[in-house]
């Protein structure tokens, strides 16, 4: 099993009192499986997504992550989890706006010391048909071309699970599924498992599993 | 609609606190040049009124005759207030016991301005009246040397007198030829029962006049007009004592550190609108979607920073008088009347300060602002400079001399500060710019915090050379303000040392010398140097055959010696040689006031000998150094056959006071003058100013911390966001605050250097042009500039990253 929570539950405290956000979640995924969480905005999807991801702790309950239990791991081990198994794309892309397209590929794989992350950024650049694009920097890039380039940063540093959060969501419908395409494609090759947050049904449904939230409850 | 919206804008703003290091900024530059103008202008007319009481007016002349009555009558007319007074050396006698003083015989109007301080046999009083008939009031020292009481009978010439109070203190103290003598004054009606003033006598008839500056301009041509070679004016404008001199270099400075912090406070401001404008992006698309037009948004924003300024001059304004109450405060006990309440025009020039900051510093980026484009609202867009930018840029400069102009009114002064920071600036804007585009390193750097610290240096290389100038700006402001306080309490120390002399010794005659001497080594006191002094007049020879000769219309106490005195320094020819071929020397004050240059043929007068001889040298003097100085020094050849009388200064430590009651009993025709009185106040005042100098010191930090707080705050913003996204990526917390603390150490120890060469140069300027001081290398600044520089802004970004790298990456990038 490459995630696993028991009874995961958030809360916040905001002005109004403690707010429950996720309630008594129980999940699986094995290794080089496909998992979509679905629901309606503020159901708690991207929550969910950032206690899997080991981005936030949780308030109740397990998330064991390739077997390390994330509940029980401080900020910094969290980091050194996440550096070890995940990748993530966002919505938003959140690349560095000061790095260029390889160098912001090349990111998760200086951070595990690797000699050759030049070498693998340039490939998966090339892999998401940017080869011509490397030196561009993100606000000189198109939004498809921005989420490839966080594509190929996910998958460049060969991570265990790739995270993806709405990552259609800012694109329109043509460039979406082109993205989708890329995203299921280059996770077929790599064998990660995959975790996607989405609105989009066409692309929930190309995933193995499918979780709908609704209120913070699996429903 | 827009002054409602910016109303609730500007407090949610300043609720919030994003408007908060900007309005702390304003608040401290307000408060600190209101504190300082307030301060400087109400001590500026305590010295003046200070001043007017030394000389006991407006105006006083001196001659030894009586104003000729024609000229008597004209200033009668002019309805002037006027003392008159008469001055002379006599005997004064009680039983056996005799002693030389110089007696003062004053009217009914005496004193013009301020009062005397004398003493009873129990009470000290403040009175602003001359003595009573047949009384006398005595200096201290008299009383002791004829062992006197209070009550007793004193005997001047002919007449009796009782001794009704001793002086402490009195106006146009020293202002005149006999001040140096222990002191008695009497009323004029018995100035005729003592019958010392006899035709012929040695008497000095003074005049002093207090009145409109007008009246006062008419006496002064009405006297003109009657002067008289050994005829003497003083103004009240002239004094330029050592406590004046203290107080101005202090003044300077006090303005130099309020204009530093200005400087500062401008910066921070600019730093912080550009902040500001980048957090307005949005809000600014939004409105403009909603239809706002750009004059809409101007005025939104220009009434913002206007809610601003008002705000802030109130509190500075407060802050800024608290602060000046607190100066007087310090130096209450030195100044004996009330300080004078200050004028409005430091609070005209706070307030101005600040618009003037606004407007050169922050309305360019209100422009930048006003540019952007409602698309903004669906596609992220950042600032960008508008065609006028670079005009407003100049705007900047413009008010950044402005305001140093304002402060200093002195071109010179603001040409130095101005230009070092420009220079500064460009400088060193093109050495961090080449030294970060060196040796680059492909990737994030990620391997090593290191490598990270080195590939943010260098990919921020244009905001970080930016960063790294404002940050010397703090650290060489700050480095200006403590070495100018340190050159100036220096140059304190070294006029008054601590053996300085305090007490003056004059009327000594030759064969009193070898007596002195002896009587000095009995008890233990370093014998000083005696100089000759006889009275002299001189005449400029013309130089073309044809012209007549120009009197110099005063009379000088010229001395003699082959050795150039202490506290002079030859500025135009050259000492004597000591051989037939010497002429004389003079001081500079005299060469400019005399248009006398080294080589003009004079003709000198002393003691029925006429000597034809010529300028062999000017010399620069120090008048604040308490010894015998003067205007005219020749060389022994000249006056080996004047009869003379000597003058010396010595050092009379306090705990040996009573051996000057014994000298005084001992030469009782030497006149002993104890300046221990003038010497304690300057000192006093020194002391108190140094302090009121480390306020200022303090303010100037305070200003170069909030500059650097905002400098770091606005660089952080940016890596907020990156590092968030690089703890998702899985670099631990540790990387991130090692290269940060690594990258702004390297940051620091170049901002260090370059602020130490800006206090270097500032310094250099400062102490040739504005202290009169000589220039000298500062090495601890070297030292101080990059250990600070290192250090605080390394630790100052280290407490940013950490608190940002607490926060949970996926909280900053969800929010942002």
């Amino acid at each position: 099993m490459i995630i696993q929570t028991r009874n995961l539950t958030k809360k916040v405290t905001s002005g109004n009192g403690e707010l429950t956000i996720l309630e008594d979640i129980n999940l699986e995924l094995e290794e080089g499986r496909s998992l979509a969480i679905v629901g309606p905005s503020g159901s708690g999807k991207s929550t969910l997504l950032g206690l899997l991801a080991g981005l936030d702790s949780p308030t109740e309950g397990e998330i064991f992550l390739n077997n390390q239990p994330l509940h029980k791991l401080s900020e910094e081990e969290r980091a050194l989890a996440r550096k070890k198994n995940v990748a993530f794309v966002f919505q938003s892309f959140e690349l560095l706006p000061g790095l260029s397209a390889l160098e912001n590929v090349m990111l998760p794989s200086e951070l595990n010391l690797d000699s050759q992350a030049k070498e693998r950024a340039t490939e998966y650049l090339s892999r998401v048909g940017l080869e011509n694009r490397t030196h561009h920097y993100p606000r000189q890039l198109s939004g498809g071309e921005q989420q490839r380039v966080a594509i190929a940063r996910a998958f460049a540093c060969n991570a265990k699970v790739l995270f993806a959060d709405e990552p259609t969501g800012n694109l329109d419908k043509k460039t979406g599924t082109k993205i989708s395409d890329l995203l299921f494609e280059v996770n077929e090759e790599s064998s990660n498992a995959l975790v996607v947050v989405t609105h989009d049904s066409n692309l929930a449904s190309r995933c193995d599993k499918q979780i709908s939230l609704s209120e913070g409850l699996i429903t | 609609m827009v002054l409602r919206l910016s109303l609730k804008l500007f407090w949610r703003e300043l609720k919030s606190g994003q408007l908060g290091i900007m309005f702390f900024a304003l608040v401290l530059a307000v408060g600190t040049v209101s504190s300082i103008s307030l301060f400087t202008d109400r001590l500026e007319k305590a010295l003046l009124a200070e001043t007017k009481e030394f000389l006991g007016g407006d105006l006083k002349f001196e001659s030894n005759d009586l104003i000729e009555d024609e000229a008597y009558l004209e200033i009668e007319d002019l309805n002037v207030k006027k003392s008159e007074m008469v001055l002379f050396a006599s005997m004064l006698s009680s039983g056996e016991k005799l002693q030389l003083a110089s007696i003062k015989a004053v009217d009914d109007n005496y004193p013009l301005i301020g009062g005397i301080e004398i003493k009873s046999r129990s009470e000290t009083l403040y009175v602003k009246q001359p003595p009573d008939e047949s009384e006398v009031w005595l200096d201290k020292r008299l009383i002791d040397i004829l062992d006197l009481t209070i009550g007793q009978n004193v005997g001047i010439g002919d007449a009796n007198f009782i001794l009704s109070h001793s002086i402490i203190s009195e106006p146009d103290r020293a202002s005149n030829s006999y001040a140096f003598a222990p002191k008695a004054i009497i009323n004029m009606k018995d100035l005729e029962k003592t019958n010392v003033v006899q035709p012929g006598s040695r008497v000095r008839f003074a005049s002093v006049y207090l009145d409109s500056k007008e009246k006062i301009l008419k006496v002064e041509s009405i006297l003109e007009r009657i002067k008289q070679p050994g005829d003497d004016i003083r103004r009240s404008e002239d004094a330029n004592d050592s406590l004046g001199k203290a107080i101005e270099r202090s003044g300077n400075f006090l303005l130099l550190g309020g204009l530093l912090a200005v400087l500062m406070a401008a910066l921070t401001v600019g730093m912080s609108s550009q902040k500001f404008a980048r957090r307005h992006i949005e809000y600014v698309a939004i409105l403009k979607s909603l239809g706002c037009s750009s004059w809409e948004i101007r005025f939104l924003y220009s009434f913002i920073f206007i809610e601003l300024a008002i705000f802030s001059i109130f509190l500075g304004l407060i802050l800024g008088w608290y602060m000046q109450e607190v100066f007087v405060g310090i130096l209450t006990e030195y100044f004996p009347t009330t300080l004078p309440s200050p004028s409005y025009e430091p609070l005209w020039i706070s307030s101005l300060t600040v618009f003037i900051c606004l407007i050169g510093f922050v309305y360019p980026n209100i422009l930048k602002l006003i540019q952007i484009s409602p698309l903004s609202i669906l596609r992220r867009d950042t600032l960008k400079p508008s065609s006028s930018y670079y005009l407003y840029s100049l705007l900047a400069l413009s008010a950044m001399f402005f305001l140093v102009f304002i402060y200093t009114e002195s071109l010179l002064l603001s040409s130095i500060v101005f230009f070092s920071i420009v220079l500064i600036f460009v400088l060193g804007y093109v050495v961090i710019l080449s030294f970060f585009q060196r040796n680059r390193i492909e990737g994030v750097g990620l391997t090593s915090s290191l490598s990270l610290a080195w590939s943010e240096l260098h990919r921020r290389k244009y905001s970080n050379a930016l960063q790294v100038l404002a940050f010397s700006m703090a650290i060489g402001l700050s480095l200006i303000t403590l070495s100018a306080r340190t050159d100036l309490m220096s140059t304190w120390e070294s006029t008054l040392p601590e053996d300085s002399p305090n007490n003056f010794l004059i009327n000594i005659s030759r064969s009193d010398l070898n007596s002195i001497s002896s009587f000095l080594e009995d008890n233990k006191i370093a014998s000083p140097t005696f100089y000759p002094i006889t009275n002299t007049i001189m005449i400029k020879l013309p130089s073309v055959s044809d012209e007549t000769p120009i009197p110099i219309d005063r009379n000088f106490n010229a001395s003699w010696t082959n050795e150039l005195p202490d506290n002079n320094t030859v500025i135009s020819g050259e000492w004597f040689k000591g051989d037939s071929s010497d002429g004389l020397s003079i001081s500079d004050g005299i060469a400019n006031r005399y248009k006398l240059a080294v080589g003009d043929k004079v003709k000198i007068f002393f003691a029925n000998q006429e000597v034809d001889t010529y300028i062999q040298n000017v010399r620069e003097v120090n008048w604040d150094s308490f010894s015998p100085n003067f205007f005219l020094i020749g060389p022994s050849s000249i006056f080996k056959n004047s009869p003379a009388t000597y003058i010396s200064s010595l050092y009379i430590p306090k705990d040996k006071d009573k051996v000057i009651t014994k000298f005084m009993s001992e030469f009782k025709t030497i006149s002993v003058l104890s300046i221990d009185a003038i010497i304690d106040q300057v000192n006093g005042i020194i002391e108190q100013v140094s302090k009121a100098l480390e306020v200022i010191l303090g303010l100037t930090v305070f200003s170069a911390a909030f500059l650097t707080i905002a400098t770091i705050q606005d660089g952080f913003n940016l890596r907020l966001h990156q590092s968030a996204i690089l703890r998702t990526f899985g670099a631990s917390s540790k990387l991130l605050q090692k290269a940060t603390a690594l990258e702004f150490a390297l940051l620091g120890l170049l901002s260090g250097l370059l602020g130490a060469l800006l206090a270097q140069v500032g310094l250099y300027f400062l102490e040739t042009e504005i202290f009169e001081l000589s220039a000298k290398f500062h090495k601890e600044i070297w030292l101080f500039g990059p250990i600070t520089g290192i250090l605080l802004i390394s630790s100052l970004s280290l407490l940013l990253i950490i608190n940002i790298t607490r926060k949970s990456p996926k909280e900053i990038i969800y929010n942002s």
